[in-house]
Formats: structure tokens, C-alpha cells, sequence
């Protein structure tokens, strides 16, 4: 396991993003809200004349809003032939995964647990190995029935 | 079809290329199998692409190339370096003859008959030789080459891009697009500076070109799509032994082309359904009288911000039951299920997995691919399928596909601040509500406005968004938006401001917020601002503005078909009571979905209110009405119409006899039995009978739909008072109003400043005045009494 991870902070905590179908890190400059979209999804995004679907990772773990999406720096990601931009507290350095993404005995916590595929071991320690595909689908639906 | 001959020429030349090496590697070994299969492909594919273009000499060559290779591959000849080159010289002159071609140029007469006999065996390589150097045949296949590497400046050349890579330099000419705009805000900012105003204007100029050039290479006619449908149904029918035809219509409309990939799957496999299982043999034709060759018609047009592209063979159509009882022996539904399927509902099973339309697998149509996964596929691009058929008379399959990955024209709207993107496709007309005359009213929860004598709802976009609470929109500050359905159906969008006009290339929306069903996709503005684009079918659907019959199972037109002619054609529903009952489909008009507030019960009075027409309410006695959305059936008995509250409707059906009379209820026609079950009918008459028939009056419709039989009153032209005011008035009078100023009328009503001619043409007229005191004869125009006394005078005058 040497996968190239982009290391984040999300909701306070380290999280690691796999830097396989991510494109670029960037800083979001405005945000063009979409009314009555998920709450999770804050607006459309221009990154070199293409629309991202700006998603705040924090709602989508089931935490609070983040305070500032502009001015905040995201992740851009492709999945399905759709481009998002997956805002983050602070982005750092792309780092290599040491170990396998694990499971945490106990779980990870009510919204880790819905997006997280496992702890990974890196240099500066361990993080949450983030599964991009559920963080796009948003807060799990368990939570909302 | 030159378009397709430079396609040919350009998919050969491809080939050439790309069997070059195959040829040499071959040469180097005859033995190598895995060779002789791609340059067997090749010789085949020229061969039957020749068929279809009339090239007689090139169809010669490539035959008898195929027919050698042909042999070797089967094994009964050994490949030797004898044939070898004669393949390779063929081949060359293959190359060299569609060069000619492309160039336009005769190609010289003579010399294919040394090389197709070098082909044959015992052609010894001696004799091999000087064809292959000496013989003046590859010469001109030399001149050949240099004329492709010289033809790009002499001809109007077609190649072959990845879309990929069209995509990419459409991206940059955005880009490029974006930075110019930055530019000229910068230039502007620093003032005027002729040294570099004006190259700067003529580099956006030329910016806007390419660009245009870009986005028009991403279309395509679909006429590309179409050109190669010949030679599959051709292939196609002579494998299954039928006679098939193919007509095209439509080939001029564009589609993008990532569109046209996407549908060329689906597209086949229809089309190989239809020579298989639709079309019958000749002589199967000929038994049924029909003609002996069967036709395939592809028929494409574009409406709106959609194409529609109907496939129809005169087949023998399918057959709902045999579906139906298929769909039950493949465990899909049950028999109950199917027995109370629709024809319509029936055919669509065709659609579902597991489904094969055919009793026996041929080897055309059996290759584990059905209709579910072209269904699939058209959906995944955002269309749709459907499918009707006639027993007997043949099949039509209905394919809607989206432009969405294509350019549409917008219009840019303004709400709270933010821009919005609409298909200008379905804008009527757009109206500022302080400048031009719109009437507002509130019917229940809903605004109406009335425009142009015609009663539309609408909504404001901050309410559909959510941004505004129902009921607070400050109507006279808005710009209205009146839309024009599919259905035909018109409803009004109010919003803060309207923009500008603006081509967008539209791109697919991320399905979290595709599923609001608010928009369709989002594209950028010059600026590099992302917005949204509208998805008005939706909006309408979800605000009621759209009567929504296509979701349904159930077509009153399509639904007589398919019932024996001495049968009753009716529609079951559930009353609010939930009872099932049944009515007489000729009765019904169409099906209506109207939300509850626009259902208006008071005492005795139940009135509703459809697109922007007032209905008086049946029905509604049964139970309590539904929250939320309400659906009517909309009766006529011709003249007058009726709402008719349900609780569901659930299908066609039809009573093969007269209604049993019971005398206990008088608000049913009797009962009859409906596959098994025992169903009252409505009693239409008494329906009508009971209650009054305001659609006759045309009282509350502004349309003058009824005009014939509704007194008509000419109002003076031009008059804002005679609009607002005066018009509502007449109206309520029983009046319909006449709108041009040639048409006959029963009362002209005029203003004191009017020439005797505009009486022209009424047979009564009314003066008004705008003096209280000194009327002198006419009468005051806010005296209300007295002016619908006169229409009422005059009205009586009439039927006198």
C-alpha cells in the first residue's frame, strides 16, 4: 500500500483524500448557491471555464456548516464524469498511505463512519482514509429517517 | 452524400494505415493467422462499403482479395509470398483508387485484371514480378499517395477527431474567452487607449469567430448517424432472408456528437429488432397484402430543447398480450397484473429485463442484449423511449434525446441577485408586468394573471426556489415569463429581471442536485460564472402548471384502439371515496392534475380552476379532498365541461354491454361488469344536467374559445381603461370580446371621442362618456348599472 494521499483536515480532524481521482487543490473564489439543493452541496463553482459542484465536507460528515466556503481551499475530484470540489478546513501536503485503510475498533463516530473507508498509518501519523464516492452522496440517510 | 463518400474515403484511408503494418508483418510470415484476419477485415469492409456507393472496379478488386483471403483463412490455400504480393498490389491499388476518388479523379481505365488473375493459384511468381514493379499498375497507386499527402489544400477533406480532444479546444477557446473579458475589464478600468483598443477589438472579433467554428464542430447531422444504417439493414435483411427498404427523414437536424455515439447502439439494436421480429418475410407479406419489401422509416425533427426520433417499420407490430403472458411466465408480474395492463402498459413490458419480444433466438437478434439495456442507454443520455404498435400494421419505437450535451439558446433571468439560464425554446413572450397590461388575480393559493385575454397561473422562480413565501410575490415589480409547454399548456414564470439572450453549452448537473428536479444543467456565462439552467418541464409538473397525462398509463386517445368495436370504451378510477367506478372515456376530455388550493367549494358552489379556466366541480361529494396535489377528470358533453374529482385514476378499459340499470342511485347510469368485476358507471347526463355549464357562457373565459355561440362585444382599441376595467365587466355580462376590429360583433361599445366608423360591423352599440353630469345620451362609464342593463338590453335584443 503506497497510495498517494492528500492530507487534510476536516471538521478539525486529519483526513486523508486518495489523490488518484483527484485533480487539483484549489481555493474556492465564488460560490454561485443552488436553491434547494442538499444542504451539503453549497453551490456551483468555475475552475478553468468547467462548473464544480462545491461540497462542504463538514455538512457532509454530519457536522456543522463551515463558516467560509470562499476563501476555503477544496479538493477537486471526478466521479461519474462529474466534477466536485470537496472544501476542507486546511489542505496540506500529498503524503504516501504506510499501511492498509483499517478499521478502527469502536468505529470512527456517527458521520466518519458513514464515509470513511478506514484508517490509514502515514508518516505524521494516522488519519481518516475518506471514501469519496459516499462523501458525494452526501450525509447518510440513516440519519435523516 | 458526399458527406458519406468522404466518410468512406476517410474510414478506407484509416484502414490503409493502420493495415500497413499488418501487411508487412504479414508478408514476413504468410502463416501468421491473427495478420490475415485484420487484412481479411479490411478487404471485407471496402468490399461492402463499395457495394452500397457503385464502385464497381474497387467492389471487383476488394472481392476478389476477400474471396483469396478467404480461402487461406478457411485453410484450403496456403498463403506463399506469390499471393502475397499479389494481395499487397491489390491492395495498393485499393489505396489508390480511393485517392482518385477523393480527389474527385477519373482513375485510368484498365490493369485490374493482371492482379485479381496474380490472386489466382499456380499464378507463379515470375509473372508475379513485373506486375508488382514493372507493370504500370502501382504507378499510378504512387501518384495515388502523393495526392493524399498533397489533397488537403486542393479539397474539402473530413478527418477524424476524438471528441476528447474537441472538448479540450473548446475548453481553451473558453478559457481564452474568459481571459479576453478580464482583459477588457482591466481596459476599460485603465480608459481609453487607441493603440490598444483596437487590435483588442479585432482579437475579440476574431475570438468570437473561433469560437462559433468550435461549438459547430461539435454538432453534427444527424444524417452521419443515418449513413450507415443502409448498409447494416441491407447486411441485416439478406441475413434473414427479408426485403427491407429504409427511408430517412430529417438527416438535416443536428445533434451533438458525443449524442450521436451515444445513440448508434441503442439505434442498431432497434433497428435489428425491426428486420427481425417486426418486419415479416415476402411471402409472409405478401399473404397479409402488404407490399413485398418491407419499410423502415427514421423520421427525426427537433422541438424545443429536444429531438425526437421515431423508428417505424410496417411490421407485423407487436402483440401486448403475447408480452403480457410472456411477462407472466418470466415471473416479472402476475397474471392479475397483467389482465388489468392497458395495451399501452402491455407494450411497454417489451422494456423491461428478462424480456425477449421473440419466440425463437435468431442469430442476428439473440445476442443477450434486449430492449431493457436500449432503454438504459437512452435514458442514461437524459432521453426517453417509447413505444406504440398496431397489430398488423407495424411498430413505432419514440426516442426523445436532450441536447443537453449540446448548445441551446437561453435566456438569463435575474432573481434576488443570482442568474438563472431557460431554455428559450419554450419562452411565448416576455412581459413587464408595470409597463404592460396584466391583470393579477389569486384563485385559492394560486396567482393568475391574464395577459393577452387569456387566464395564465403563475409563479414566481423565489417561490419555486423557496425564497419567497407563497402569496408575498409583489407581482408589478416582476418580469413575466410566459412559457409554452410541450403540452401546449402556457404558464407564466415571474422573475426579477431578464438578462440577455446567450447560446450556452449546456453540461450535465451533479446528480445530488439533479434530483431537485429544478434544473437541467449548468453552464457558464461569458464571464466564467457558473449558473444553472432551468428545467421548466419539471418546475411545471411540480407546480401543477402541467397536466402530466404522458406519465400515466393511460391515454384517452390511444385508449379505443385496442378495444373490440362493440365494446364501451371507459376509464376506471377510485372516487375520493375510494370506490372504483367507471365512465365513459368518450366523455372524458383529458386527465388533470391541479393542486387543492385551485379547488374553490363554498356552500353548493364547487368550482376548479384548469389552466386558467373555471370548471364547475363534480365528484368532490364522494370525500374529503386530497392534500396536496388533486386529480380531475375534465368532462365534456361538447359544449359544456366539467371537473370531475377522483381519488386515482387507474386505467382503460371497456364494457362489452349496455350498463345494467339500478334504480336506488340516481347518480349512476347502472353497473356493468370490467374483467370479472362489478363497476357502477357515471351517469354523464345527469352530471351536465345538475349542474350549470359555465364553459357554454364563456362567462369567466377569456379564451372566446365557444365563440359561436356566445354574444361577442367590441371594446375600444387601445384604451388601457377599456382593458382592466371595462373588459372584466363584459365579460361578466355574458360577453365573449371581439378581438379584431373587422370582425363582426353584437355590441360595439364606444367612447365619446369615437368615429361613427369603428360601429362598423355591430349590430348595436353602446356610447360611453366620462362626464357624469353631461352624458347626453351615452352613458357614464363607471355607471354600472346602467352599462350592463344596455348589454343586457342588447343581448335580449338578440335572441328577439
Amino acid at each position: 500500500m503506497s497510495e498517494l494521499m492528500l492530507m487534510c483536515l476536516i471538521a478539525g480532524r486529519r483526513a486523508a483524500i486518495p489523490t488518484a481521482r483527484m485533480l487539483s487543490v484549489i481555493e474556492i473564489e465564488t460560490v454561485t448557491p443552488i436553491p434547494l439543493a442538499p444542504d451539503f452541496i453549497v453551490g456551483l463553482t468555475a475552475l478553468r471555464s468547467q462548473a464544480l459542484t462545491v461540497v462542504d465536507c463538514r455538512i457532509a460528515l454530519g457536522f456543522p456548516a463551515s463558516e467560509t466556503v470562499e476563501g476555503s481551499r477544496a479538493a477537486v475530484v471526478e466521479h461519474d464524469g462529474h466534477r466536485y470540489a470537496l472544501v476542507v478546513d486546511e489542505a496540506f501536503d500529498v503524503a504516501q498511505a504506510l499501511t492498509a485503510p483499517a478499521p478502527v475498533p469502536g468505529g470512527f463516530g456517527a458521520g466518519w463512519q458513514h464515509a470513511a473507508a478506514g484508517m490509514v498509518e502515514t508518516e505524521d501519523g494516522p488519519a481518516l482514509l475518506v471514501d469519496v464516492e459516499r462523501l458525494i452522496q452526501g450525509p447518510a440517510r440513516a440519519a435523516a429517517a | 452524400m458526399d458527406e458519406l463518400l468522404a466518410d468512406f474515403t476517410a474510414e478506407t484511408r484509416e484502414m490503409m494505415e493502420a493495415v500497413g503494418g499488418e501487411l508487412v508483418a504479414w508478408e514476413a510470415d504468410p502463416s501468421d493467422a491473427a495478420r490475415l484476419d485484420s487484412i481479411f477485415r479490411f478487404v471485407h469492409t471496402v468490399k461492402g462499403n463499395c457495394g452500397f456507393f457503385d464502385f464497381p472496379r474497387l467492389a471487383r478488386l476488394s472481392h476478389a482479395a476477400e474471396d483469396v483471403l478467404a480461402e487461406c483463412r478457411a485453410g484450403r490455400r496456403e498463403p506463399d509470398r506469390a499471393l502475397v504480393s499479389a494481395v499487397l498490389a491489390l491492395i495498393d491499388r485499393i489505396g489508390a483508387m480511393t485517392a482518385a476518388i477523393e480527389a474527385g479523379e477519373e482513375f485510368p481505365e484498365g490493369g485490374d485484371e493482371p492482379l485479381i488473375a496474380a490472386l489466382a493459384v499456380g499464378a507463379d511468381d515470375e509473372a508475379m514480378e513485373p506486375i508488382g514493379t514493372a507493370h504500370p499498375a502501382p504507378r499510378p497507386g504512387e501518384d495515388g499517395e502523393q495526392d493524399t499527402r498533397a489533397g488537403p489544400t486542393a479539397l474539402q477533406r473530413t478527418i477524424r477527431l476524438p471528441v476528447s480532444l474537441l472538448d479540450e479546444v473548446m475548453k481553451g477557446v473558453s478559457d481564452m474567452v474568459l481571459a479576453r473579458n478580464d482583459l477588457a475589464r482591466r481596459l476599460r478600468e485603465a480608459g481609453e487607449q487607441p493603440a490598444i483598443d483596437g487590435p483588442f477589438e479585432r482579437l475579440s472579433a476574431i475570438l468570437a469567430d473561433v469560437r462559433t467554428g468550435i461549438t459547430r464542430m461539435r454538432m453534427q447531422r444527424l444524417e452521419v448517424l443515418f449513413g450507415s444504417f443502409p448498409r447494416l439493414v441491407r447486411d441485416l435483411s439478406a441475413e434473414l432472408g427479408k426485403q427491407v427498404m429504409v427511408d430517412f427523414e430529417g438527416g438535416d437536424v443536428e445533434l451533438d456528437r458525443e449524442m450521436i455515439e451515444m445513440v448508434r447502439d441503442p439505434l442498431t439494436h432497434i433497428i435489428r429488432n425491426a428486420i427481425d421480429h417486426g418486419l415479416e418475410s415476402p411471402a409472409e407479406r405478401v399473404r397479409a397484402g402488404k407490399r413485398e419489401i418491407g419499410l423502415l422509416r427514421f423520421a427525426a425533427r427537433q422541438s424545443g430543447n429536444r429531438i425526437s426520433l421515431v423508428i417505424t417499420d410496417d411490421g407485423r407490430g407487436v402483440a401486448g398480450d403475447r408480452l403480457a403472458a410472456k411477462a407472466v411466465a418470466a415471473g416479472l408480474c402476475s397474471e392479475a397484473e397483467a389482465g388489468r395492463m392497458s395495451e399501452r402498459q402491455k407494450l411497454l413490458l417489451m422494456f423491461e429485463p428478462g424480456l425477449s419480444t421473440a419466440d425463437a433466438v435468431s442469430a442476428v437478434s439473440g445476442r443477450g442484449v434486449g430492449m431493457d439495456v436500449v432503454r438504459a442507454n437512452i435514458e442514461k443520455v437524459g432521453g426517453s423511449i417509447d413505444v406504440t404498435s398496431r397489430p398488423g400494421e407495424g411498430t413505432s419505437f419514440h426516442l426523445q434525446l436532450p441536447l443537453t450535451l449540446s448548445i441551446i439558446a437561453a435566456l438569463t433571468v435575474e432573481v434576488r441577485g443570482r442568474l438563472y439560464a431557460l431554455p428559450r425554446s419554450y419562452v411565448e413572450e416576455v412581459a413587464f408586468a408595470d409597463v404592460q397590461d396584466i391583470e393579477f388575480a389569486r384563485v385559492g393559493e394560486r396567482d393568475l394573471i391574464t395577459f393577452r385575454g387569456r387566464r395564465v397561473p403563475c409563479v414566481s422562480l423565489a417561490e419555486v426556489f423557496g425564497l419567497a413565501e407563497p402569496g408575498d410575490a409583489t407581482w408589478d415589480s416582476k418580469t413575466l415569463i410566459l412559457l409554452r409547454l410541450a403540452s401546449d399548456e402556457i404558464f407564466a414564470l415571474g422573475v426579477d429581471r431578464v438578462h440577455d439572450h446567450e447560446d450556452v453549452v449546456v453540461k450535465p448537473i451533479a446528480p445530488a442536485v439533479m434530483r431537485t428536479g429544478l434544473y437541467a444543467g449548468t453552464t457558464l456565462l461569458d464571464d466564467g460564472r457558473p449558473i444553472l439552467l432551468l428545467d421548466i418541464p419539471s418546475i411545471a409538473a411540480r407546480w401543477g402548471m402541467s397536466s402530466e397525462v404522458r406519465n400515466r398509463g393511460v391515454e384517452t386517445g390511444d385508449a379505443p384502439d385496442d378495444t373490440a368495436t362493440a365494446a364501451v370504451p371507459v376509464m376506471l378510477f377510485n372516487g375520493l371515496d375510494g370506490r372504483r367506478r367507471a365512465i365513459r372515456l368518450e366523455a372524458v376530455r383529458r386527465i388533470e392534475t391541479i393542486e387543492r388550493a385551485a379547488i374553490d367549494i363554498e356552500g353548493a358552489r364547487a368550482q376548479a380552476v384548469i389552466g386558467g379556466d373555471i370548471l364547475t366541480l363534480a365528484g368532490h361529494e364522494a370525500g374529503p379532498l386530497p392534500e396536496g396535489r388533486c386529480r380531475l377528470l375534465r368532462l365534456s358533453d361538447g359544449d359544456a365541461e366539467l371537473a370531475y374529482v377522483v381519488a386515482e385514476v387507474i386505467d382503460a378499459g371497456a364494457m362489452s354491454e349496455e350498463p345494467l340499470p339500478v334504480a336506488e342511485d340516481g347518480t349512476i347510469e347502472g353497473v356493468t361488469l370490467i374483467e370479472g368485476e362489478l363497476v357502477p358507471v357515471v351517469d354523464c347526463h345527469r352530471l351536465f344536467a345538475a349542474r350549470p355549464a359555465p364553459a357554454r357562457r364563456g362567462t369567466r373565459r377569456g379564451r372566446g374559445k365557444s365563440l359561436g355561440k356566445v354574444p361577442t362585444c367590441r371594446v375600444p382599441a387601445d384604451s388601457e381603461w377599456s382593458r382592466t376595467i371595462l373588459e372584466p365587466l363584459i365579460r361578466a355580462a355574458g360577453y365573449a370580446i371581439a378581438t379584431g376590429a373587422a370582425e363582426e360583433a353584437d355590441v360595439a361599445i364606444l367612447l365619446e371621442d369615437a368615429s361613427p366608423g369603428e360601429a362598423a360591423g355591430a349590430r348595436a352599440t353602446i356610447r360611453l362618456s366620462s362626464d357624469p353630469d353631461n352624458a347626453g345620451g351615452a352613458i357614464y362609464r363607471y355607471d354600472r348599472e346602467a352599462l350592463v342593463g344596455a348589454l343586457k338590453a342588447a343581448r335580449q335584443g338578440k335572441a328577439r
